[in-house]
């Protein structure tokens, strides 16, 4: 029946389950970001090796193959701005390899940018349009291919530089600069078996020698293959017929015999890439690559399991009240009690799984900061500490922007230039420390400069300057008070266009950041010596105990990590409760009503509790009607879209739905910076 | 049926010799059809008003549920809903675009992903999938709905409707900022 | 007789009509007629329908009978030249007519569309007046579908 065309409703292009090529689009960034992090590694170590005037060719090659395989990828995504740099780059790469350039600290600092460019574009997945930085960068590129390096017109045999490839005739020449030995060992196998024998030997000579090129020999003999080896080596002539010895039936001639100077040999080359070890597709890591979100509907799983686990609980108290289910109803509190432990211990692992060691996150910096001082003209060395230490996968994603922020204004605006620092009588070069160690149910994690440190005045005069704070708060500030006046929104715009600060990111966004996952942020500083940065942040943000407390008929999760104290409120209580404020063993705690801070109203129902929280030392009191329950939740961040002071997220309680949870530091902050202002009129 | 009479604008070229188009005619019409890129667009009903969006991935439409309101946010912001565990704002369309029709009815929450956000949205009712040729959609303003449009949408005959960019109604964050 | 025949089935005002499936192109749910100087009054306006203008014939208006606020158009070829129809609404595409009473048209049934009926057939209780399109249109009408077309340029 030929139904006509025609414009119904659809409902199959609803609700399309399967997005096959979005799928498949992820795993090619997935696998693009790979290859860019085992570029980057090369790159570092090619710095290393122009700083000591010596290129590891493996290093180059693998760089190299890196960025071809970059643009085949990318082109079957069709992914233009990737496919048109890692093009240029690989033409710069090749020209390098093949000799036809010179690796000076230019020529690789081009190829770093194109690189970070790269990584740019794989985080945001296409979306951002990077075409003019793209153009920017290729130009460069090809600014730095004119720079053609001479040729070294060496005596080599005419008859054999012919049958070399490009690649090859500049190892040879390489290797005599350097002045090796350069030998043609021909070698014969039996025809049924040569593979294997070549094989073993080419493995073998690796350890004593280059191999240069292999050749089909013109020989020929009854079921043998020949083949011309065209080796490099430091050892002589007889070592090396005596080290193959029994492998091969072998004849060797010298193309070239180093003199007495001392050949410029680098440190025995970095294991070689993996493709020259043995021939296999297994895999040696053990390690699963793993989308988080599978991981977060596990969790949802367990967290259903344990509102399973306590309505048996429930079913157990109920039974127990009846004489004739007792005996059955204690089997049954035996049997909860039992699966609340392996759920726990289900639980327990599947966080664990998600826990990455913050050494991950240490490591980018490397390279981030190699550039940084590349670029400032600074030098600047990394160290890292507690590298071992444990987080949850989102949460390091998560700090990784606010770590850059603060590394960047350190080395634009803190980390003095090397002759200043001299002058100081501090090492010429600059250091920034990451260290990182586990504090109760927290990690902190310490980022220090040996810098110029922060003046508390100055940055006072500098806030009174912007408008943000009058001149008569500023001279009561105390000093702690002043320096943290560095994350008021507004603080740091750029005066002047830095090369590395353009973007202006300011440490407004980096605090806000931390608040976000429920963290501090504190700061230390001494002028003259350096800044600390010490984030306090939860280990794990997955599942947590929590309070419930209902609030003018709503329920909200406190988790209990930040409770202090819970107190009944008496009229004639032991402490004094005041509108604001809340006065606890000496202690003055500014307390807030939550229906308030919230804009609801009360319905003129009064509190009966009062829960303290805080976090290392900032207290709140945040007074409610009624304490529900104590439960474990699974807490899920609200978007980035929705902004909310004193929400951390939300949680789903079953059957009761969905319910928000408190950030404590939050309120507190919020209701501390209200009243300062209340305060100020 | 004649609401607006409205002049149309024919094509440079023919596409017909006579008045009533031949069967030939008809069937080249579809050929370049197939040739033309077209895009796919969701139209949904906002009172009496169409309006589009562009779909880029798979969407989810469900009933008007309960949401949790989240304080001290926007107005337009109707709260958080959890989807399959995943904590979804929703956004009340009506007020975000200042349309002040009274809802008939149960309304329908229709959730998409742009970037890497799930977002939903509170529209009255929904309307269908269609297939827009590229010709057929005008990237300038639409005047009233300007500010959160990427242009008016024509369909065949005239009818129209603005097609929304979800990153200004909700107001994306610039990379860097929150 | 032909107990092969499919229909699409739509309404007009409190009628349901049917025409023979093979001279359906295609069902424009949204429809907005525009008029178009120097059109011969049987047609109503035209639709732009992939660059084409094609004539749209107001069924309703042509068959007397009042009109809802929507409507949808039946893309058809009558006698090779495509040709919309305006009706109230589509109600289903495929309907086979497995048999089919001639003649039975009675009180109910009669009307302006007389001249075209074909025959009237009963599923599912509900009358269903089958329209034959070639009868639809007298010679003169279907000459000035062929008149040249000239583009309104604006």
């Amino acid at each position: 029946m030929a139904r006509p065309g025609s414009r119904w409703l659809r409902p199959e292009a609803i609700l399309k389950k399967n997005d096959n090529k979005g799928e498949r689009f992820k795993e090619f960034l997935a696998e693009a970001e790979d290859i860019l992090n085992s570029m980057g590694k090369g790159l570092l170590k090619l710095g290393k090796g122009v700083k000591a005037g010596v290129i590891d060719p493996n290093v180059l090659n693998s760089v190299f193959r890196s960025a071809h395989t970059l643009k085949g990828i990318s082109g079957i995504f069709e992914f233009r701005d990737m496919t048109v740099l890692s093009h240029s780059l690989e033409d710069t790469l090749d020209m390098l390899r093949l000799g036809r350039l010179s690796l000076t600290k230019e020529v690789l600092g081009c190829i770093m940018n194109a690189h970070e460019l790269l990584v740019r574009m794989t985080a945001s997945k296409g979306q951002e349009d990077l075409s003019k930085e793209v153009r920017n960068i290729q130009e460069q590129l090809e600014k730095s291919r004119t720079a053609r390096k001479q040729s070294i017109s060496g005596q080599i045999n005419k008859e054999v530089l012919s049958v070399l490839t490009e690649y090859e005739e500049h190892r040879l020449r390489e290797n005599l600069k350097d002045n090796r030995n350069v030998y043609i060992i021909t070698v014969k196998f039996p025809l049924t078996s040569f593979d294997k024998g070549y094989a073993s030997l080419t493995g073998r000579l690796k350890e004593k020698a280059e191999l240069v090129a292999t050749l089909p020999s013109s020989r020929t003999g009854n079921d043998l293959i020949f083949f011309d080896m065209l080796i490099a080596t430091t050892h002589d002539k007889e070592s090396i017929l005596e080290f193959i010895g029994g492998s091969a039936e072998s004849e060797i001639r010298v193309l070239s015999e180093g003199s007495d100077k001392p050949p410029a040999v680098p440190e025995k080359p970095e294991a070689a890439a993996p493709a020259q070890a043995k021939e296999t597709l297994r895999r040696t890591s053990n390690t699963v690559r793993v989308n988080i979100r599978k991981l977060d509907g596990i969790m949802n799983n367990i967290s259903d399991l344990g509102l399973i686990r306590s309505s048996i609980g429930k079913l157990g108290m109920e039974m127990r009240s009846r004489k004739e289910f007792s005996v059955y109803a204690l089997e049954l509190s035996r049997i909860e009690r039992l699966f609340e432990r392996k759920v726990s211990e289900l639980r327990d692992g599947l966080l664990d799984v998600r826990m990455v060691p913050i050494g991950q996150l240490f490591g980018r910096f490397d390279t981030f900061i190699n550039k940084l001082s590349l670029e400032t003209g600074k030098e600047v060395a990394m160290k890292t500490h507690g590298e071992e230490t444990q987080l949850d996968k989102l949460i390091v994603e998560d700090i990784a922007d606010p770590i850059m922020h603060i590394v960047r204004n350190m080395v634009d605006h803190a980390i003095e230039e090397p002759d200043l620092r001299q002058m100081l009588g501090k090492p010429r070069s600059g250091s920034i420390s990451l260290s990182a160690y586990q504090k109760g149910n927290h990690v902190v994690i310490e980022v220090k400069d040996d810098g110029a440190g922060i003046n508390p005045d100055a940055i006072k005069a500098k806030a009174v300057e912007k408008g943000l704070i009058a001149p008569e708060y500023a001279e009561g500030m105390s000093r702690q008070e002043a320096l943290e006046l560095i994350f008021l929104p507004g603080f740091s715009t750029k005066d002047s266009v830095s090369e590395t600060s353009g973007r202006g990111v300011g440490m407004d966004v980096v605090k806000e950041n931390i608040t976000r996952i429920s963290g501090v942020i504190d700061i230390e500083t001494a002028e003259g010596k350096g800044t600390s940065f010490f984030l306090t942040i939860p280990i794990t943000l997955a599942i947590i105990q929590a309070l419930i407390v209902e609030e003018s008929g709503r329920r909200y999760a406190i988790p209990l990590n930040s409770i202090v104290e819970i107190i009944e409120l008496h009229p004639g209580l032991d402490g004094l409760v005041d509108q604001d404020m809340i006065f606890l063993n000496e202690r003055a705690i500014p307390s807030v009503r939550l229906a308030w801070f919230f804009g609801y109203g009360t319905a003129g129902r009064g509190a009966s509790y009062g829960v303290i929280a805080g976090l290392a030392e900032h207290r709140v009191c945040v007074l409610v009607e009624k304490l529900v329950s104590e439960q474990d939740v699974v807490i899920k961040p609200l978007s980035r879209l929705v902004n909310a002071q004193g929400i951390a997220g939300a949680t789903d309680l079953g059957e009761e739905g969905t319910i928000l949870v408190l950030d404590v530091t939050g309120i507190l902050e919020t209701v501390i910076r209200e009243r300062k202002s209340l305060l100020k009129a | 049926m004649d609401e607006g009479k409205k002049e149309i604008t024919a094509p440079e070229q023919a596409f017909q010799n006579s008045l009533a188009p031949t069967e030939k005619d008809y069937e080249e019409s579809l050929e370049r059809e197939k040739d033309e890129e077209t895009i796919q667009i969701i139209s949904f009903y906002l009172g009496r008003v169409e309006f589009a969006f562009e779909l880029t991935s798979a969407v989810e439409i469900l009933k008007e549920r309960k949401v949790t309101e989240v304080p001290r946010t926007p107005e337009h912001i109707k709260g958080i809903l959890s989807v399959r565990g995943e904590m979804i704002p929703v956004f009340d369309l009506k007020k975000r675009l200042g349309i002040d029709e009274p809802s008939q009815g149960q309304g329908r929450i229709f959730i998409t992903v742009f970037d890497d956000l799930k977002i939903g949205f509170l529209v009255d009712r929904m309307g269908s999938v269609k297939d827009i040729p590229v010709s057929g959609f005008a990237p300038e303003g639409d005047g009233k709905f300007s500010l959160f449009s990427k242009g008016r949408i024509v369909y065949e005959n005239g009818v129209g409707a603005p097609m929304l960019d979800v990153a200004k109604l909700v107001n994306i964050p610039e990379a860097g900022e929150r | 007789m032909n107990s092969e025949l499919l229909f699409a089935q739509f309404r007009l005002s409190i009628w349901d009509f049917g025409v023979d499936l093979r001279c359906v192109k295609e069902i424009i749910r949204h429809s907005k007629v525009s008029a178009r100087p120097g059109l011969p009054s049987f047609i109503d306006g035209v639709i732009l329908l992939r660059h084409m203008e094609v004539p749209v014939i107001d069924l309703r208006k042509r068959f007397s009978v009042s009109s809802s606020k929507e409507s949808e158009i039946i893309i058809s070829s009558i006698e090779g030249r495509i040709t919309g129809l305006a009706v109230d609404r589509v109600v289903d595409i495929g309907v086979p007519a497995t048999e089919y009473r001639k003649g039975s048209l009675n009180k109910y049934a009669c009307g302006p569309w007389d001249s075209c009926v074909r025959s009237v057939i009963e599923t599912d209780g509900s009358r269903i007046i089958l329209l034959d399109l070639t009868l639809l249109l007298s010679e003169q009408e279907l000459r000035l579908l062929d008149a040249p077309y000239e583009s309104v340029t604006t």
